[in-house]
């Protein structure tokens, strides 16, 4: 009876337990493998997301920012030819992209937009940033709404004078600088008529060999804008996207080379470029018009 | 001592199966996020193409039938190819490209789709 007892209340043997602490273990390693290998594929996944984001961002700012450095509304035939310079030659193409618009400007009956070798701009940081690298120089062309008040440069066209435009600096207070190039008049309002006001923002995209800091060999794509002043000075760089290599411009369409083979112009760039991750790299490549009329 | 042990294991094991299920939809979720982007910038790429080309905007599923070299080299770059069982049309009456592909890279799932409405100004 007593035994019967003992028997009934003694638990499990030493098997019955060795056997289930095997077969927990080989559950549990079983689990946790699965769970390490989910947690590194989250871990490729989300960084290949975070990636492609990056890129395809990027990209969709550059277009944006293409999109913006339009021709201007002018009558074509009177504006389409070369563009005279202030040391009296003439350019298709702009010739010193570091230059403010007044002294190196560019044919507003074509889009703003110019790919410069960065050896040839001064402007440039040259010990961070490859002098064979493409500079992507754009002029964005804001139309203003009614009528802008900061520093800046401008272009006026006027509906009485069509084809005739008027580019100026213009300080916050309305004093203006510059004037006509054909004329030398430094009036913006050149007529009674309806006057469109657009103002110039330049800027040059380019890459540089470190992001964060010197020497961490992490591409960056970098912008720099010219400053809303009368003489030609360059904002300090920021950093659009860390870890983009591979940053390349390629002319698609309607290629044109300065005088000076300095500078390309085009119709239409193929962008291309990859951003690396730790784990992955997301390459993306796009063709933008840039010459879109109005 | 046996219902303790079982429950104990039985809470662990739906725990783990829990953030095995949790896991494999963040996966989901950055897959198909990283897709659609890839998808947008396709059909930006389609537009940029197709407004430098000149041609007339090719209509229909353009992947299967267009014998334009811009459409094919177009449905053969990475970002339009590497997406799963991708088909690409364009609507001649609403002007928009569209990109349909598997959802969830597996065979079950349904299509997903993106489109764009083509500047019809730029058209040659």
């Amino acid at each position: 009876m007593r035994r019967d007892y003992l028997s009934a209340t003694a638990g499990f043997t030493l098997v019955e337990l060795l056997l289930t602490q095997a077969l927990g273990l080989a559950l549990m390693s079983v689990l946790v493998a699965s769970l390490s290998s989910l947690y590194k594929s989250i871990q490729v996944s989300a960084d290949a997301a975070e990636n492609g984001e990056t890129a395809y961002f990027l990209m969709d700012a550059l277009a944006q920012w293409l999109s913006e450095s339009r021709r201007l509304p002018l009558s074509v035939d009177s504006f389409a030819g070369p563009v005279p310079t202030l040391d009296g030659g003439y350019s298709a193409v702009i010739n010193d992209p570091c230059e403010t618009p007044l002294r190196s400007p560019f044919a507003f009956s074509e889009a703003g937009v110019a790919v410069v070798p960065a050896g040839n701009l001064s402007c440039l940081p040259s010990p961070w940033v490859d002098d064979h690298s493409p500079v992507l120089m754009i002029e964005r062309r804001m139309l203003c709404p009614e009528d802008c008040a900061d520093a800046g440069f401008y272009v006026a066209v006027s509906d009485c004078s069509p084809g005739r435009a008027v580019l100026a600096w213009r300080s916050g207070d309305g004093d203006i600088g510059g004037g006509d190039r054909e004329s030398g008049d430094t009036r913006l309002e050149t007529c009674n008529g309806k006057v469109r006001l657009f103002q110039l923002h330049r800027m040059l995209i380019y890459s540089r060999d470190y992001s964060r800091r010197r020497g961490d060999g992490v591409p960056a794509l970098m912008m720099s804008r010219l400053a809303p002043e009368p003489e030609s000075r360059w904002l300090r760089a920021d950093m659009l996207a860390s870890g983009v290599f591979d940053w390349g411009l390629r002319c698609a369409s309607g290629c044109d080379l300065s005088e000076n083979r300095q500078a390309q112009r085009s119709n239409a760039l193929l962008i291309e470029f990859s951003v690396k991750g730790r784990y992955r790299s997301t390459a993306v490549e796009r063709t933008v018009p840039v010459d879109i009329p109005w | 001592m046996l219902i303790d042990y079982l429950v104990g294991a039985a809470i662990a094991i739906t725990g783990m199966l829990a953030l095995l299920v949790f896991g494999t939809e963040i996966i989901r979720l950055n897959t198909e996020a990283r897709d659609r982007w890839q998808a947008r910038s396709a059909l930006a790429d389609f537009e940029g193409r197709w407004q430098i080309s000149g041609d007339a905007l090719p209509l229909g599923a353009v992947c299967q039938q267009s014998e334009l070299n811009w459409v094919i080299e177009w449905c053969e770059s990475p970002a339009v190819s590497l997406l799963p069982d991708v088909t690409a049309a364009v609507d001649a009456v609403a002007k928009t490209v569209s990109l349909s592909w598997r959802g969830n890279r597996n065979a079950f799932e349904a299509t997903v789709s993106v489109s764009r409405t083509l500047m019809v100004s730029n058209a040659p």
